[in-house]
C-alpha cells in the first residue's frame, strides 16, 4: 500500500513535468476587474486609471509564476499618477506651442505650415520612443521575483535615437531594414536590463530575421509594384476620366469603377502582408527568446504560429458576433425610439452612445481572448536552461525612478 | 497566542534570489526565522512586518518586510491568524488599499475641481486676453484665409449650385455702410468693420477673426425688413466688439489641450474627445450669443431701430427648424455660425429692445437686397 502511494505522483510527474513558467490567471475574475477599472475610470474623469492599470499589472504579475514562484509587482497607482502630471508640464507647454505656431501660420505660404507639422510630429514620434524606454525601466524596476528586483540601465536618449534612425532607415527602405530596427532596439533593450546585478544579454542577428521579414515584405512589394507600375495607364485614364468631369461631362460610375480596379490588387496584398506579419511576429518572438541570456540561464520558446493565428481568429469571431448583436440593438433602439417618443435628437444621440461603449468593450474582449491566451500560450511553450543558476543572483542597490512612465501614459503607448 | 509553534515556510531575504526552506516563530516581538538546521537567521519586529498581498483562500500568504522586497511565503493559514495579533500593523498595506478608494476619490474630487475652473475661469480670461494681445494684421490673415476656405466650402451645400463670388454693386453697399455707421455712432469702441456680401443662397450671417462680418444674398433676400437686417447685422458686430471669433480659436485650442490631458492621449483622434469638445465650446458659444444679442439690442436702442425685426428673424429661423427636424438645410447657421435661436433669446431681445423707427429708406432698402446684382472673385 505504501508503495503504490508513493509510486502515483512520481509517475505523474513523469507524464507531465512541471511547467518552469506558468500563466495560471483565468478570465472571470479579470472580467470583472476590468470592468470594475472601466467604470471607475469613467466616473473619476480618467483620473482612477492609473490605480486600475496597477490592479491590473498586480493581476498578471501574481498569476506569472517562474519556477513555481510568482512574479511580484510593486508598483503604486500614486507613482503613475505622479509621472503623468511630469508628462503633462512637458507636453501641454508643447502641444501649446504648436497650436499657437498654427495660428500665426494662417494665411502663411504653405511651406511654412507644413515644415511647422514636420517638426512637431518628428519631436512627438521621437518622445514616444523616450517615453518606450522610460516605461519599460519603471516596469522593470517595479517587478520582483524570489525578492530581487529587475532594472534597466541605459539612457532612454539613446535608445530614441537608435530607434528613431533605424525607424527613418526602414521607411527609407520600404521596410526592408525593419528586421535591423528590431534587433538594434531589442539589443539596446535587453543588453541594459538586468536581473539584480546579473545582466541579461542578446544575442541576434538582422540577417537571420531578414530571410523571414522577406515574406511579408515580398506581397507589400508587389503591391506597390502593381499601383506604380501595372496600373501606370489605369491613372492615365482616370486623369483623363477627371478631365471631362471637370468639362462638366457625366462621368457616372466610371471614376469608381476604374479606382476599384486600380486599388483592389494592392489592398488585397496589403491585408496578405498583414496577416502574414503575425506569422513572421511568432518567428521573431522565439528567434529573440532563444538569444535572451543571463549567466548561463538561456530561454527557448516553442510557441507556434497556428496557434497564434487560432487565437485572432477567435477574437475577431467573437468580435464581430458581438458588434453584429450590438448594432441590431441600436436599430431595435432607435426604432422604438422614434416610434414612440418621435424624438430625433435622442435617436442621434444613442448610436454614438453606443459606438463608445462598444469600442470600451473592444478593449476588455480583446485582453481576455487575446493577451491572456497568449500569455497563457507564451510561458507553457517556454523552457528555461541552467535555472539553478538564478540561485546565485544578487540583490541591486541601484537606485529606483521615484514616478512612472508618465509620457508613455500622455502618449498612448504600452497595453496596459 | 503565541505558543512556539514552528511553521515551515520558503524564504527569499532580498539580497539574493536564492529559496530557502525554513521554519519561522511568531513571538510578541515578531517573526523569527531559523534555518533547518535550527540556527537563527533572521528577526523580523512586528512593527514592520507587512502583508505583501491580499490573502486569498487556498494560497500560501506572502509575508513582507516593510521597504524590503525580502519575502516569507507560509502555507499554513493559521500564520495569518496569528500575525493579525503579534503585528496588527501587517495589514496596512491592505487597508491602505482600503485608504487608497478615499484617496483617488480625493484626487477625482481636486480634479474636478480644477477641470471646473479651468474651464469656467482660466480658458475664457486666457482666450480673451490672448485674443486682445494678437496683432491686428494676424486677425485679419487668419480672417481672410477662414473667408476664402468659406466661400471654397458653400457651392458644396445642397442649396448652392456654382460658384460663389463677392456681390459688389456700389449702392447696395453703400446702403449697407450707412446702416452701419448709424448704430455705430456713438458707441464706445467703434471696431474696424470689413463689412462683405456674399452671393451664396443660403441664409446665413457670421463673423470672423480681423473685423470681418459676412452676410449672405439669402439672408438678404428673405428678410422681410430692413430692421431684420439691421437686428442680424448689429448682432455680428457685437461678435466683433468682443472679439468672440479670435477667442473661440484660442479656447477650441485650450479645449483640445484640456481634454487630451484629462483622457491621457496626446495623440488625439478619440471619439469621446470630439463629443466632449463640442460639448464645451457649444456651452461657451452660448455665453458669446448671449453677449452679442446684449449689444445688439444696446445699438438697435440708439440708433431707435425697431427691434422687432431681429425678434422676427429668430422666430422664423426657430419655426423652420422646428418644422423640420434638426436636419433643415438651410440653417447653417450650426455651420458656420454658433448658437440657434432659443426662446430665452427672444424674450430677451422683446423685452429690452425699446426702438420704433425704421432701419433705412425704401430706397436704401431696395439698393441693398439687389447687393448682388454685381460680383467679383476677390472682396471689395
Amino acid at each position: 500500500m505504501t508503495e503504490s502511494h508513493t509510486a502515483a505522483p512520481a509517475v505523474a510527474a513523469a507524464a507531465e513535468p512541471p511547467k518552469q513558467l506558468l500563466f495560471d490567471g483565468s478570465r472571470k475574475p479579470l472580467f470583472w476587474l476590468l470592468l470594475r477599472n472601466l467604470g471607475l475610470t469613467i466616473v473619476t474623469l480618467g483620473i482612477y486609471r492609473f490605480w486600475a492599470k496597477t490592479r491590473v499589472r498586480q493581476f498578471f504579475w501574481r498569476h506569472t509564476k517562474l519556477l513555481d514562484e510568482p512574479l511580484e509587482y510593486l508598483g503604486t497607482g500614486a507613482e503613475l499618477f505622479v509621472g503623468f502630471l511630469i508628462a503633462i508640464v512637458i507636453l501641454v507647454p508643447l502641444a501649446a506651442i504648436y497650436s499657437l505656431l498654427g495660428f500665426f501660420s494662417v494665411g502663411q505660404p504653405f511651406a511654412l505650415s507644413l515644415a511647422i507639422d514636420i517638426v512637431y510630429y518628428t519631436l512627438l514620434a521621437f518622445l514616444v520612443q523616450v517615453a518606450i524606454h522610460r516605461m519599460r525601466r519603471y516596469r522593470l524596476t517595479r517587478t520582483a521575483w524570489r525578492g530581487v528586483r529587475f532594472g534597466l540601465d541605459g539612457s532612454s536618449i539613446r535608445y530614441a535615437l537608435i530607434s528613431f534612425g533605424y525607424g527613418i532607415l526602414s521607411i527609407m527602405t520600404l521596410s526592408l531594414a525593419h528586421p535591423w530596427l528590431r534587433v538594434a532596439t531589442m539589443k539596446y533593450f535587453f543588453n541594459n536590463a538586468r536581473f539584480g546585478t546579473a545582466p541579461l544579454s542578446l544575442e541576434a542577428s538582422g540577417r537571420w530575421l531578414f530571410k523571414r521579414w522577406l515574406v511579408v515584405a515580398a506581397p507589400l512589394a508587389v503591391g506597390l509594384a502593381f499601383f506604380y507600375i501595372v496600373n501606370g495607364p489605369l491613372f492615365l485614364e482616370m486623369m483623363e476620366i477627371d478631365a471631362r468631369s471637370q468639362a462638366g461631362e457625366e462621368v457616372g460610375d466610371e471614376a469608381l469603377a476604374l479606382l476599384n480596379q486600380i486599388l483592389l490588387w494592392p489592398i488585397a496584398l496589403f491585408f496578405l502582408s498583414i496577416v502574414l506579419s503575425i506569422w513572421y511576429g511568432v518567428v521573431e518572438f522565439r528567434y529573440l527568446t532563444n538569444g535572451v541570456q543571463l549567466k548561463n540561464v538561456g530561454l527557448r520558446s516553442e510557441i507556434s504560429a497556428p496557434f497564434v493565428y487560432r487565437v485572432y481568429l477567435v477574437f475577431w469571431v467573437a468580435f464581430l458576433i458581438l458588434g453584429g448583436l450590438m448594432a441590431g440593438l441600436v436599430a431595435l433602439l432607435v426604432g422604438a425610439i422614434s416610434a414612440i417618443a418621435q424624438n430625433t435628437g435622442l435617436a442621434q444621440i444613442l448610436p454614438i452612445g453606443l459606438l463608445i461603449t462598444f469600442f470600451l468593450f473592444y478593449g476588455i474582449l480583446r485582453t481576455l481572448l487575446v493577451d491572456v491566451t497568449l500569455l497563457k500560450r507564451a510561458c507553457a511553450t517556454m523552457s528555461v536552461a541552467n535555472p539553478q543558476e538564478l540561485d546565485s543572483v544578487i540583490q541591486s542597490s541601484a537606485d529606483l525612478p521615484s514616478h512612472g512612465e508618465g509620457l508613455a501614459d500622455a502618449l498612448d503607448v504600452g497595453g496596459f | 497566542m503565541s505558543d512556539g509553534t514552528r511553521y515551515a515556510a520558503r524564504y527569499f531575504d532580498g539580497k539574493t534570489a536564492r529559496a530557502q526552506d525554513v521554519s519561522i516563530a511568531l513571538t510578541e516581538e515578531g517573526i523569527a526565522i531559523y534555518r533547518q538546521t535550527g540556527i537563527l537567521l533572521a528577526t523580523w519586529a512586528s512593527g514592520n512586518i507587512v502583508l505583501a498581498e491580499r490573502p486569498r483562500r487556498g494560497e500560501a500568504a506572502r509575508i513582507g518586510l516593510e521597504g524590503t522586497t525580502a519575502r516569507l511565503i507560509v502555507e499554513d493559514p493559521g500564520v495569518i491568524e496569528q500575525l493579525s495579533e503579534i503585528a496588527p500593523a501587517a495589514h496596512r498595506r491592505i487597508r491602505a488599499n482600503r485608504k487608497a478608494v478615499f484617496k483617488i476619490g480625493a484626487w477625482s474630487g481636486l480634479a474636478i475641481g480644477a477641470v471646473a475652473v479651468i474651464v469656467l475661469v482660466l480658458i475664457p480670461l486666457l482666450s480673451a486676453q490672448l485674443a486682445e494681445r494678437t496683432p491686428e494684421s494676424v486677425k485679419r490673415r487668419i480672417g481672410n484665409a477662414t473667408l476664402d476656405q468659406i466661400v471654397d466650402i458653400l457651392p458644396r451645400l445642397p442649396t448652392e449650385s456654382g460658384q460663389v463670388k463677392f456681390c459688389t454693386d456700389p449702392e447696395g453697399l453703400t446702403a449697407l455702410r450707412r446702416l452701419t455707421d448709424r448704430m455705430m455712432a456713438g458707441a464706445e469702441t467703434i471696431p474696424d468693420l470689413r463689412l462683405t456680401v456674399v452671393n451664396a443662397k443660403l441664409v446665413n450671417a457670421f463673423a470672423l477673426p480681423g473685423g470681418i462680418v459676412v452676410l449672405t444674398d439669402g439672408l438678404l433676400k428673405s428678410a422681410k425688413s430692413p430692421e431684420e437686417i439691421a437686428g442680424i447685422l448689429a448682432h455680428e458686430i457685437g461678435h466683433v466688439v468682443y472679439a468672440h471669433p479670435t477667442q473661440a480659436i484660442f479656447r477650441t485650442t485650450a479645449v483640445s489641450l484640456l481634454i487630451s490631458a484629462m483622457i491621457g492621449d496626446f495623440t488625439g483622434g478619440i471619439l469621446i474627445a470630439g463629443v466632449a469638445e463640442w460639448a464645451l465650446n457649444s456651452a461657451y458659444s452660448r455665453d458669446a450669443e448671449r453677449e452679442a444679442d446684449d449689444f445688439a439690442v444696446q445699438r438697435l436702442n440708439a440708433a431707435n431701430v425697431d427691434g422687432e425685426g431681429l425678434a422676427l428673424f429668430f422666430e422664423h429661423i426657430m419655426k423652420e427648424a422646428g418644422e423640420s427636424g434638426e436636419e433643415s438645410e438651410d440653417s447653417v447657421f450650426k455651420l458656420i455660425s454658433t448658437h440657434p435661436p432659443s426662446a430665452e433669446r427672444l424674450a430677451f431681445i422683446r423685452s429690452n429692445a425699446s426702438g420704433t423707427g425704421k432701419a433705412m429708406t425704401a430706397a436704401e432698402w431696395n439698393d441693398l437686397k439687389w447687393a448682388c446684382l454685381t460680383t467679383a472673385d476677390r472682396a471689395p
